[in-house]
């Protein structure tokens, strides 16, 4: 079995994740069990640890841990790594985001109390502050429930961290359905590469035909950008865009690299006034 | 008429999804006569996907809201007010760069 080492991260850019991410995969073949080998790690965050829980959880891979990095090893249980939390254990959670398994049950309203429990935990862990719980539900509710209505896989995860001495908050949706493209081509007959197919979603087509929805990631994106003055990425099968506060938006095609799914990640500074995100719904 | 208090049926403050605006009206299963008033105390927030699929069944049933809070109103009025007259769709741009200029 290949043994994945996965490095630490050498500064605390999103960029910087994303490499490690990418780095992680880059010429795997998806579904491929892999052993990740975590024993370098220094610090876990959102980007690089999601896609391997979901890896995990799709392909029954397997991880190894450092004997000796406590730190690391105690935050990894205390969130859950890599089974993921249910609503249960995320009513326990005190002083840690945990990564939240969303699962599409044959009960409608379960997964809508995990996103919510989780939503809440977010809300507090950035203090509760009147005024922003809507523009932090917002992009939570939208991104997650698109694993349900678009990824034709009946689970997704999502996970959170505050980093508090630079006071901003990073989430993180991902899962291993049928990635953009994929929906596209499904659902609308489309035949589009992965850069085209995150083209569209941020035209706000949706692959349901339906002219009055597929606003969701757009919307959000905007809201976290424009409004939350964040940072947002969105990537499926080999394209990752790569949006943030005043800069211009980049799509990047990452070589020999397939995500055989959709990972969204977004950093935002925690707020602590008001925001009014009503001018970003459509 | 018949209401339904959300908070108690959905137990949980918020609704997030389409599915949960389905789950409603499975549960009630009510027809064009029944005027149904949705009861929204409790509930401090409404996605997008659920104002629009509410706004949807709003079209095929007799529906009101009751005790709704400003952060579910404003999305609902944004959706409403989307659907009757869309803002055009913007064309997305987006420059391209390599995986060795992004990571260098």
């Amino acid at each position: 079995m290949k043994n994945i080492l996965i490095p630490t991260t050498s500064n605390n850019s999103l960029t910087e994740e994303l490499k490690v991410f990418y780095n992680t995969f880059k010429g795997l073949e998806f579904n491929t069990k892999v052993n990740f080998n975590l024993s370098a790690l220094k610090w876990a965050t959102p980007l690089v640890m999601l896609p391997i829980v979901a890896y995990i959880h799709s392909t029954g891979s397997s991880f190894t841990l450092s004997e000796d990095n406590d730190d690391v090893n105690s935050y990894l249980k205390t969130v859950y790594f890599p089974k993921g939390a249910d609503s249960t254990d995320i009513l326990k959670a005190k002083n840690y985001i945990p990564i939240s398994f969303l699962e599409n049950t044959s009960d409608p309203l379960s997964r809508e109390l995990v996103i919510d429990l989780f939503s809440e935990l977010i809300y507090k862990s950035v203090g509760g502050v009147k005024g922003t719980k809507t523009a932090l539900f917002y992009p939570i509710s939208e991104l997650a429930t698109n694993i349900f209505e678009h990824s034709k896989r009946k689970y997704g995860f999502a996970f959170g961290q505050i980093f508090p001495k630079k006071q901003y908050l990073e989430v993180c949706i991902a899962d291993c359905g049928r990635g953009l493209a994929g929906s596209y081509n499904q659902e609308s007959g489309l035949d589009l590469t992965d850069a085209k197919a995150i083209k569209e979603v941020m035209e706000g087509h949706s692959t349901k035909n339906d002219k009055e929805r597929g606003f969701g990631i757009r919307t959000s994106k905007k809201a976290i950008c424009e409004k939350l003055k964040g940072e947002f990425m969105l990537l499926s099968g080999n394209s990752v865009l790569i949006s943030g506060y005043n800069t211009e938006d980049k799509i990047v095609t990452l070589p020999k690299f397939h995500w055989q799914g959709v990972v969204i990640v977004y950093r935002i500074p925690s707020p602590k006034h008001p925001i009014d995100i009503t001018d970003y719904y459509e | 008429m018949k209401t339904i208090k959300l908070i108690d049926l959905l137990k949980v403050s918020t609704l997030s999804s389409r599915r949960a605006i389905k789950y409603i009206f499975d549960e009630f299963k009510p027809n064009k006569k029944d005027l149904i008033v949705l009861d929204f105390e409790g509930i401090d927030f409404m996605s997008r996907s659920a104002a629009h699929e509410l706004l949807c069944y709003k079209e095929k049933l007799s529906l009101e809201f009751s005790n709704m809070s400003n952060s579910p109103a404003e999305v609902l009025r944004a959706v409403a007010a989307s659907r009757a007259y869309p803002k055009p769709i913007e064309s997305f741009k987006a420059k391209r760069i390599s995986a060795s200029t992004l990571f260098s």
